[in-house]
């Protein structure tokens, strides 16, 4: 049985009361909302998938499910207790959709028999996409495109994605299309990212999370070598955060913990902040080397911010000067 | 050993291949992403960057001893394919059976 209630509907209706449906062996979920245009979101979370019919690369199981849809922006897939009888795949399940989150972390759901994720977020404003802790991703062989545009994972669920995918799957040549999505760094995330590149496969990603908390605003160490910043950003920094503290911050260590490597007081007027070098007398990297990019972060009322400066800071240079005139800041 | 493209890289069109000539030598290519927002680590062992996806088209289709191997791959939606192109419409050539109904 093929069941499609999305392209049966013209657009804009009430969606069906799927209430607690459950789908039996037979059952094939491909393109069941695949440009539906409801009003309201649809209610899947009681959906029964332990049985489905799988398919191939391009059919069958969940291809394509939610395609193009309009209206459903929320899909709790937690207790789907997802396993098709044969391979199948997400490719396009949530492609260019409105859907928003997706919880498919439920232990039930088996991944085992799943061969590609191209393309099944895509466009979709897609923030948070959450698998199982348990998950088995062992039959993967592709993900090209997974996010694109603004879609991403949370942090927590990429580092889960990235462990799971190195635990399990041992393919190379797959390209994972992350886009923004970050990862936490000098941990069993960063480990596994590393692991699964050295596989041979290549990976698109936001890098490392940006983890700057306020006890991370401190005195960096005097290494004798610096670069001058005038900061002169009246509207975007001087004015509104007065009285704050200006950080720059790099990983100096390369295990993803980012350090101080400048500090000062905000002031309502222009102020100086010294970078910090390395110290090429140390055996280890101290400060920051011709051409770093430290991320900019401010410290106000217990509040970090990320600060994007304008114009953008080309790189550190030994006894060099830079300006920053200019910004945008969004808390971390 | 890996080879990378940063964040903070110009040059945001690549591709990565293995050993060799030859469509099969050729594992991805595309865009990697807003500057600035998005990097790329490949531990395939040869990546190249373009600083346009003109140039990229010439080198992927010089590899692949067909000149119209990019264009192919982006319209028939391959996996190769990494990003949006500003040439070619994705997927072109591939029937849209459900969206036609």
């Amino acid at each position: 049985m093929f069941i499609n209630v999305g392209r049966s509907v013209a657009g804009g209706v009430n969606p069906p009361n799927f209430g607690t449906a459950t789908f039996g062996s037979s059952e094939n979920f491909q393109s069941m909302f695949q440009s539906a245009n409801f009003n309201a979101t649809v209610d899947t979370s009681n959906f029964d998938m332990s049985s489905i019919t799988g398919g191939s690369l391009n059919g069958g199981g969940i291809h394509a499910m939610f395609w193009l849809s309009n209206g459903i922006t929320s899909v709790d897939g937690s207790g789907w207790n997802l396993n098709a009888n044969g391979f199948f795949t997400l490719k396009q399940t949530f492609r260019d959709s409105e859907v928003t989150s997706v919880d498919l972390s439920g232990t039930g759901n088996d991944f085992s028999n799943v061969l590609s994720f191209q393309d099944a977020v895509r466009t979709a404003p897609m923030t948070s996409f959450a698998f199982p802790s348990n998950a088995d991703f062992s039959s993967v062989t592709g993900a090209s495109n997974f996010f694109l545009s603004s879609a991403k994972m949370t942090t927590a669920d990429y580092d889960n994605f990235l462990i799971r995918m190195d635990a399990t799957n041992t393919n190379s040549g797959i390209t994972f299309g992350m886009n923004t999505s970050t990862y936490t760094g000098g941990g069993a995330a960063a480990t596994a990212r590393a692991n699964i590149i050295a596989a041979g496969n290549t990976i698109v990603d936001g890098g490392i999370a940006i983890v700057i908390t306020p006890a991370m605003f401190t005195t960096p160490t005097n290494t004798g070598v610096t670069m001058t910043g005038v900061i002169n950003a009246g509207a975007a920094l001087n004015t509104p955060y007065a009285g704050g503290q200006f950080g720059a911050f790099y990983d100096l260590s390369g295990t993803g913990t980012l350090e101080c490597v400048a500090l000062s007081t905000i002031t309502s007027s222009a102020f100086s902040v010294a970078l910090y070098g390395d110290d090429a007398g140390t055996p280890t990297k101290d400060g920051l080397d011709p051409g770093d990019v430290p991320y900019f972060a401010i410290l106000d009322g217990g509040v970090v911010y990320l600060f994007t400066p304008s114009p953008a800071f080309s790189g550190y240079v030994t006894n060099g000067i830079f300006s920053i005139t200019n910004g945008t800041s969004s808390p971390l | 050993m890996s080879n990378h493209i940063s964040k903070n890289d110009t040059n945001r069109w690549f591709y990565g291949k293995i050993s060799g000539t030859g469509e099969d030598s050729l594992k991805v290519f595309g865009n990697v992403g807003l500057l600035g927002e998005t990097e790329l680590e490949t531990g395939l062992p040869i990546l190249e960057t373009f600083f346009t996806e003109e140039e990229l088209q010439t080198a992927v289709n010089t590899v692949a001893d067909n000149p119209n191997y990019y264009q192919e791959q982006i319209e028939l939606d391959s996996e190769k394919f990494v990003g949006e192109s500003g040439i070619y419409t994705r997927g072109l050539k591939i029937k849209e059976e459900f969206l036609e109904e």
